[in-house]
């Protein structure tokens, strides 16, 4: 990855999602939640950006503004190097076959009506690409891919185990070929045993066909394993930015000190001796307005200016950004 | 010394449409006074149906407990009366679910909530039991506790509700608490302040607990001594360090291998166990682990391995036939 030499395959700029919170008697608008609060990054082609934060902070908003499953309040959203983020829908048709997206739950996703071939072929029908015959080679191809057994073309969602269903779920995304998978916690649903398989898998892909990855998660051992550059989110915002070696290794951001602090490791002579940072506290609520820091009213070493002065992204050390104005320079 | 819990050969079954389900098989444990037993595993082992199994929650029909005993203090939780297990449950064991939302009543304040244990099982005037319940928010750590008390459970937010639940359990200074997943639904940074929190009412109340979870992160953290169970039993069990230093069963093993860790670095391709969990409706013959692995051999097959290791104090013991012939092989 050399932002030199190339330009992203995907560019956000400064994207913005309030929600209207509608209250009392004649529903009126009092309020905005700010699910996704100014956030800007950039994807490279063949790489991985892990996307954590507790829940709430908007990861997930985050995923559906750059799809379009959400309109955004605001900001830009490039692909290619062509502005998306102000094209009618059915001009963004033709770029959503190259951004497909992976969801949590392999319960909810799949129709529980449809056969393994149809829902793997609906992309493919819905884009006209093929024959029926093209399709169902396409189809047993991608289940082999995926390392479906292509026996069960004709079978239906529910004789299917979690870990199956979501190789299911990730052959209907890359149906299409697309140059980008946003995952939405992938593996969270699933168990340990079976997470490890699907997270090799998505690791084989990305090697065999050059994808980039968005990957979406709160498990923040999974996202170190698989991504590239990792970015922290807190209330709507990117806090901290940096290669995944980086971050773990020299977190910078008090919050993502405390964040790696509390993540439990399988060690217990590791356990014995780490030391906790101790959150005071909850997540404040979205709807509040933050003059400063939104961190501010749990972090452990607030001062003063904090809580008036707005933090913003910058570079600290070469590909390490945070939004805290304590931390130094080098 | 008797130990407070010491269950025999619990085994617990489900009749359902497609056959009968084997959920618990035989499955022996013992829990020591002042002690934090981890029982892990993954969705369907039976982790949570055993602990069920024991307090009378499991629903008669479809379900079928059988066992040779379940003793605690004095009693076999197996045999006594529904009338007589309601005495115990909540009262000297209680215990704590993943959802605090769906186990407490939107309807109801906290304060009735809280208090409605105490004044079921005990013969107290509503004062002290409010009394009593304010005491226990301040002991989990709740901020404003006399006045939060009289709020609903909408108010409060998902870390404040299981710290909630916790000072529910706590009403009747129960010798046993049962935690089922308590930190599953949270976050880290929320997840990291209950796990203190169980830490801290053990030592200031000495209330032996039972963590039931499927994160091996959490068990290492907080638990003495940890059960691994794996289609119904227990495959390793030994005490927490030992476990995880010297893992003997390949499951465990297989396991603490696949799990990606905060302090590992990152991209080298993850071991896995393959394959998936066995259908408890028709488990595999001999081990129920052999179809996934890798050091299988023909007896695995056919018989399956009993408990294997030495029974005393600080003593790791493990149901696999590797165990067996390693033994046989350094004599």
């Amino acid at each position: 990855m050399n932002p030199e030499k190339s330009s992203p395959l995907l560019r956000v700029r400064g994207l913005k999602k309030h929600f209207p919170v509608h209250e009392g008697l004649f529903r009126r608008q009092t309020e905005w939640v700010r699910a996704v609060d100014g956030v800007s990054f950039d994807l490279y082609s063949g790489t991985t950006l892990g996307l954590v934060g507790e829940s709430g902070c908007g990861k997930s908003t985050l995923a559906r503004l750059i799809l379009r499953l959400l309109e955004p309040t605001e900001g830009q959203v490039e692909f290619e190097g062509v502005d998306v983020s102000g094209v009618s829908m059915r001009e963004f048709r033709s770029v959503r076959k190259d951004m497909q997206i992976v969801f949590q739950d392999p319960h909810a996703s799949l129709d529980p009506r449809m056969t393994v071939e149809s829902i793997i072929s609906e992309p493919l029908r819905i884009f006209g690409l093929n024959q029926r015959k093209e399709r169902r080679w396409r189809v047993l191809e991608l289940m082999d891919l995926v390392g479906l057994d292509p026996a069960f073309l004709k079978r239906y969602p529910h004789e299917f185990s979690g870990g199956q269903r979501q190789r299911i779920g990730i052959a209907r995304a890359l149906a299409l070929e697309p140059k980008m998978i946003v995952c939405d916690e992938p593996v969270s649903a699933l168990d340990v045993s079976i997470q490890s398989q699907i997270l090799n898998l998505l690791e084989e892909l990305q090697e065999r066909l050059g994808l980039t990855y968005l990957f979406i998660a709160h498990d923040l051992a999974v996202v170190r394993h698989i991504s590239d550059i990792v970015a922290v989110m807190y209330l709507g915002r990117i806090v901290e930015m940096a290669t995944a070696s980086k971050l773990y290794e020299s977190p910078q951001h008090p919050y993502t000190q405390a964040l790696l602090s509390a993540v439990p490791i399988p060690d217990p002579e590791i356990e014995r001796k780490r030391k906790r940072i101790l959150l005071e506290g909850a997540l404040p609520s979205p709807r509040q307005f933050h003059p400063g820091c939104s961190f501010a009213s749990r972090c452990p070493v607030v001062d003063a200016s904090c809580r008036s002065t707005p933090q913003t992204l910058r570079e600290v050390t070469e590909s390490h950004r945070v939004a805290c104005h304590l931390v130094k320079t080098s | 010394m008797t130990p407070l819990l010491d269950v025999q050969n619990l085994s617990v079954t489900f009749d359902t449409d497609d056959g009968v389900v084997q959920a618990v098989s035989d499955l022996s444990f013992h829990l020591d006074e002042g002690e934090i037993l981890g029982i892990v595993g993954e969705s369907g082992s039976g982790k949570s149906v055993s602990c069920l199994a024991m307090m009378g929650l499991v629903p008669s029909p479809p379900g079928r407990v059988q066992g040779r005993c379940a003793r605690f203090e004095g009693e076999d939780l197996l045999t006594l009366s529904a009338r007589a297990i309601r005495k115990v449950r909540g009262d000297r064991i209680s215990m704590i679910f993943q959802d605090p939302m769906t186990s407490l009543n939107p309807y109801l304040r906290v304060s009735s909530q809280l208090t409605e244990a105490m004044r079921t099982h005990r013969q107290v005037s509503r004062k002290d039991a409010l009394d009593r319940a304010v005491e226990l928010l301040d002991l989990v750590h709740i901020p404003d506790a006399s006045r939060r008390i009289h709020d609903y459970p909408h108010q409060f937010s998902g870390g404040m509700r299981q710290r909630v639940m916790i000072a529910m359990a706590l009403m009747l200074e129960p010798k046993i608490l049962i935690a089922d997943e308590p930190t599953t639904a949270l976050d880290v940074t929320i997840q990291a302040q209950i796990l203190d929190l169980l830490g801290e009412i053990r030592q200031r109340l000495g209330t032996s607990m039972i963590l039931i979870t499927h994160d091996l992160g959490v068990v290492a953290g907080v638990c003495d001594r940890v059960g691994v169970m794996y289609a119904g039993r227990f495959c390793e069990m030994g005490p927490t360090d030992l476990l995880f230093s010297d893992p003997s069963h390949p499951y465990t093993r297989g396991l603490l291998r696949s799990v990606p860790r905060i302090d590992r670095p990152s991209h080298a391709t993850l071991s896995t166990i393959q394959g998936n969990p066995p259908n408890m409706t028709d488990p595999p013959a001999g081990c129920a682990f052999h179809p996934r692995c890798e050091e299988q051999f023909d007896r695995c097959l056919v018989e399956r391995p009993e408990w294997m290791g030495d029974s005393g104090e600080g003593q790791k013991r493990v149901a696999c036939w590797l165990e067996e012939s390693e033994a046989e092989g350094s004599e």
